[in-house]
């Protein structure tokens, strides 16, 4: 008979072998996956590696406001993709990944994902999150990944994921270039490495190796995938622990200068570097510093080519645009510009556009967009996500005038920051008789005053005209609305109780901050 | 069951018996006459009166009742319902071969075309069709149902913006053909039969219908015309368009369009439409519509009727915009009420009474030629005024209309081509313009109404055919041009003047909207001209409007 402690001596002697043990198995899972997924057609072949211990599976279940009715959410969504583990309780994933989530869960080593994660930064320009896991236990067998410090510029790399299956999923992809791209949501350009694979269902935060170090995050998949390289990985991870370092937009739009005639005629030596600058927006990288008509020569020390392009140590010959988030903590970054026949030193100030540097915005997530209602009415600052919820092919569905004011004018113009106010909505009601089609109209002015912005609608809503509130529109429908004051608050009841349009207008919260919280690994 | 006697439609024996028994000859007949006109009210009196008059008196009465009963008696024969033989002489199909212009490659044409339709004799000589039928037409040939003498044709007048065209042949056998005569408006629920050649056949083919609704309808030869229109449930198909819509014999309509997404459903352009056409043209020119050029919306709501103090009772549209350049811009303001046209009352969803009918109210000033006056009510600033006002074609339409009977006009400098922005350009990014860049379909749908102050035509650097002279710029086609050597440049005529007034080495070409420029070498351009109309199989560098 053996002696108890016998037993346990010999059970942590096993113990050891059944770790390599399981190990085996998802290798041999992981190669069997290879044999039936990718197999590398040209080219050297990537070394796999063991990386289920720098890869965790995400659970996020989502639920958006409506667009068109945000006083009410959409039906929830669960969707599941993977993250980074950054360094002990870090990761890394995608803004798509959490975008409005409600709950994040993470899974390790192929269990379900049921660990709850706290969402800690969220940039959609970027398209990276950064994820917090609190429970200690979650980090026993994970390992960090580290980020190779270079830009893959060719060749094949591993791209590894977790099935919601609890399988560890191995393929591999080839690069086809780098170059400047903005995110799903976002206007500022980032380095984009498009590659080529024979995996499928891509584009939830899959992470992409070579020889053992992360190489970047697969952002979306349509022919080819795209993904965001490690360098803005490592980036967006210092920033989180530096307040004061951003990413920037650019401030102005460029014209390539490399027409013989062009060149000359603005005093350039042709085939010399420079792009033109024909317009300066109102926010944004050298908003204010550069004029229209000045040719950018130089920016952070790099020569940029006549049709806009610079060498860059990281990403190869890339548009100049990339320089401006060499260095997220830069404040200005110097330039040489071509102005009045001489060339000029300036330094142009990094910024990031504001909400104000929009008259469109691109994007509101996480939270209810802002609106007000008067009797029957509802009216919206016209955003983005209200046209893309016309559905697939948005662009063609979506209310004709509107798609030409985003797609036209959907950034402030010189000093006079403004939004598009809209009629989202008429719910039918005597007192909207003949107004319904002037939903998705947008308005101009209400009681004789300029309306730029909701906050001017409601301040001109405090002074009806003689009892009446007029609302004068354009761009479809009918020319003007006019609805008694005295009788707005019964219009409203009724309509609030007909449609289920809830009573208190709620406070307009925007995303909550998410502080980075500096924690060294 | 007894079979029910016939009520009309008479065999000549029958019809002679009612006339004997109708028309009473002789003095047997005249105390007929008399004890039926005792029989009626005030009768008594008429034949008390019958009794004074003498004898001559009586004979020259009764002869003069007689001529005049033969006379409605002729009258009623003549305007009898048309044989359907005679339909078939009248009532002709259309062979068109038509080529249209190519607004993607302005200098080249689109392929031919043949197609066909139907139209009717309307004067002799003259055919009335659909302007649909015979756009871009190469060449017409008519054919007469059954028969295989062919008659060319010539458009004498074309009204794309109503569907109309006027087709003369000048063959005297043609000329002895029986035109069909013009009826009224039809009444709701009544029967219409449409005549034509649907699908080209070559006997005439009718169908009958309903009248189901009589209403304002988007015309869409032009595309951008609203008139009034009769929808049946008559099918009107391809080779239909142009052929008549008759009841009682008397032409009610003109076959001219259908609606696919509705079922076995026709329109026809009703006769107030088909006779102002008529009357436009009686001065040997076609003028146009004459229009007021006001947009306007219902006061259905009473909380705007409040606000505009309409008095009770009283009842109109709102103008919500007066059109830049049109006729009523001197005459009418945005925020007036129009309470009635030609002293019709314009209920509060902006219809008025016609032929017992309600149709827009703008029905009024449909009917009345360019240079007539039209009269308004106006309720302004909580005041009843009237003014009146000549109407006037609104010109700033046509780039609004698909373009037939002309090629595109376009411009070409240093292998760029410049055209003028209207539908048919668009119409090159697909049937609803899905491809076209915003920024065309601001300048074409909305600018003219959100800036008036601003010019309505735009230009658009449509192509960048490649040559070393303008290669780096090929990625900008599809855009407005804003000026040229520093001229705000709207049409081909400004671009060419700015052109050719350019001085110094370069042309400066600043595009709308990117503010982007191009410079063009002017020696270069001069020298690469030759070559790149020849590499490009381009006859000649413009046509001009």
């Amino acid at each position: 008979m053996t002696p108890p402690r016998k037993l346990l001596v010999s059970g942590l002697v096993f113990l050891p072998w059944l770790v390599i043990f399981q190990a085996t198995l998802i290798f041999a899972q992981a190669s069997s996956v290879l044999a039936q997924t990718t197999q590398p057609q040209t080219g050297q072949a990537p070394t796999r590696v063991e990386e289920p211990r720098g890869v965790v599976s995400l659970r996020v279940t989502n639920q958006a406001f409506d667009p068109r009715a945000p006083w009410q959410k959409q039906n929830e969504d669960t969707i599941q993709g993977s993250a980074l583990v950054i360094r002990k309780g870090w990761l890394l994933t995608t803004a798509e990944m959490v975008r409005n989530a409600t709950l994040i869960e993470a899974g390790k080593l192929g269990r379900t994902p049921s660990t709850p994660v706290r969402l800690v930064r969220v940039d959609y320009e970027l398209d990276l999150a950064l994820l917090r896991v609190d429970s200690p236990d979650f980090w026993k067998d994970l390992e960090a990944l580290p980020l190779a410090p270079q830009a893959l510029s060719g060749g094949r790399f591993l791209i590894n994921r977790w099935r919601s299956t609890g399988r560890f999923e191995q393929g591999t992809g080839e690069v086809v270039d780098v170059r400047a791209g903005t995110s799903r949501y976002g206007n500022m350009e980032i380095p984009q490495l498009r590659a080529n694979t024979n995996m499928g269902g891509l584009g939830w935060a899959e992470v992409l190796t070579l020889d053992g170090q992360v190489v970047g995050i697969i952002t979306s998949q349509n022919q080819e995938i795209q993904v965001t390289p490690s360098p803005v990985l490592a980036a967006f991870v210092a920033a989180a622990d530096h307040p004061g370092w951003f990413f920037a937009h650019r401030g102005f739009t460029w014209q390539r200068t490399d027409h013989p005639a062009l060149a000359q005629a603005l005093g350039l030596r042709p085939g010399g570097p420079g792009v033109l600058i024909p317009e300066v927006l109102s926010g944004g990288t050298g908003a204010r510093e550069i004029r229209p008509g000045d040719v950018l020569l130089v920016v952070n020390g790099y020569l940029i080519n006549n049709e806009g392009q610079i060498q860059h140590p990281l990403y190869g010959r890339v548009a100049f645009t990339l320089a401006l988030n060499d260095l997220p903590s830069a404040k200005t970054l110097p330039a040489k510009v071509w102005r009045n026949g001489n060339v000029v030193d300036i330094n142009l100030v990094r910024r990031r556009y504001r909400d104000a540097d929009y008259r469109v915005l691109p994007y509101a997530f996480d939270g209810p967009a802002d609106y007000e209602v008067l009797g029957g009415v509802v009216f919206q600052e016209l955003q983005l996500d209200a046209l893309r919820a016309w559905g697939k092919g948005w662009t063609q569905r979506a209310p004709q005038r509107l798609i030409i004011e985003y797609a036209l004018n959907s950034m402030a113009e010189g000093n006079h920051p403004e939004k598009i106010v809209i009629i989202s909505q008429v719910f039918p009601d005597p007192s909207t008789l003949g107004y319904e089609s002037s939903a998705n109209s947008m308005v101009v002015r209400v009681n004789g005053r300029a309306v730029t912005s909701l906050a001017s609608l409601r301040q001109a809503l405090k002074s009806p005209l003689e009892g009446f509130h007029v609302v004068e529109t354009m761009g479809g429908g009918r020319g003007s609305l006019v609805l008694k004051a005295d009788e707005i608050p019964t219009i409203r009841e009724r309509v609030g109780k007909l449609y289920g349009l809830p009573n208190s207008i709620p406070v307009p919260t925007k995303p909550a901050p998410k502080k980075p919280v500096p924690t060294k690994p | 069951m007894a079979p029910k006697k016939p009520t009309t439609g008479a065999t000549p024996g029958g019809f002679r018996h009612r006339l004997r028994r109708m028309i009473p000859w002789g003095q047997a007949s005249l105390s007929w006459a008399k004890h039926q006109a005792q029989r009626v009210p005030g009768g008594k009196a008429v034949a008390a009166r019958w009794q004074r008059l003498s004898t001559p008196q009586k004979q020259a009465a009764i002869g003069a009742g007689g001529l005049l009963f033969a006379g409605l008696v002729f009258l009623l024969l003549w305007s009898r319902p048309l044989g359907e033989d005679a339909l078939e002489q009248a009532v002709v199909s259309i062979e068109v071969t038509s080529q249209h212009g190519d607004w993607a490659t302005p200098w080249n044409h689109q392929a031919r075309e043949r197609a066909t339709g139907s139209g009717f004799v309307i004067a002799p000589g003259e055919v009335l069709t659909n302007a649909h039928v015979v756009s871009d037409a190469k060449q017409i040939i008519l054919r007469q149902g059954g028969k295989d003498t062919a008659y060319f044709a010539k458009v004498a007048f074309i009204a794309h913006d109503c569907d109309l065209a006027l087709l003369r042949v000048d063959d005297p056998a043609f000329a002895r053909v029986t035109p069909l005569k013009l009826g009224g408006l039809p009444t709701l629920q009544t029967n219409v039969r449409t005549y034509g050649y649907p699908a080209g056949g070559e006997k005439l083919s009718r169908t009958e219908g309903v009248v189901s609704r009589i209403e304002f309808n988007r015309y869409i030869h032009s595309g951008a015309d609203l008139h009034l229109s009769i929808q049946t449930d008559s099918a009107i198909n391809p080779g239909n368009s142009g052929g008549p819509v008759l009841q009682g014999g008397k032409v009610v309509g003109v076959a001219f369009q259908t609606n696919t997404q509705l079922s076995s459903v026709g329109f026809f352009i009703p006769v107030p439409v088909i006779r102002r056409f008529l009357d436009d043209i009686q001065d040997g020119t076609y003028h146009g519509f004459g229009e007021m050029g006001v947009v306007t919306s219902n006061l259905e709501n009473p909380a705007y009727r409040q606000w505009l103090g309409l008095p009770s009772g009283r009842s109109g549209v709102v103008v919500d915009r007066v059109l830049p350049g049109s006729a009523a811009e001197k005459f009418v303001q945005p925020g007036d009420v129009v309470m009635a046209i030609e002293g019709d009352p314009v209920a509060n969803d902006g219809t008025i009474a016609y032929h017992g009918h309600r149709v827009n109210f703008s029905q009024r000033a449909e009917e009345m030629q360019a240079g007539e006056r039209v009269t308004l009510t106006l309720w302004r600033k909580k005041r009843e005024e009237t003014v009146l006002f000549p109407l006037s074609p609104y010109a700033d339409s046509e780039r609004m209309r698909n373009q037939f009977d002309h090629e595109p006009y376009y411009l070409i400098y240093a292998g760029l081509v410049f055209m003028p922005l209207d539908k048919e350009y668009l119409a090159t990014y697909g049937n609803y313009w899905e491809q076209a860049g915003k920024n065309l379909l601001y300048h074409h749908f909305y600018k003219r109404v959100e800036k008036p102050d601003l010019p309505a035509q735009a230009l658009v650097l449509t192509r960048v055919l490649p040559h070393p002279v303008n290669s780096a710029y090929r990625g900008m086609s599809g855009s407005i041009v804003e000026e040229i050597n520093g001229r705000k440049v709207n049409t081909l005529q400004e671009a060419l003047a700015a052109l050719e007034n350019g001085r110094g080495a370069y042309t400066r070409i600043r595009l709308a909207h990117s503010h982007a420029l191009i410079f063009i070498d002017r020696d270069d351009a001069a020298q690469a001209h030759r070559e790149i109309l020849a590499n490009y199989g381009i006859p000649s560098d413009r046509r001009l409007p």
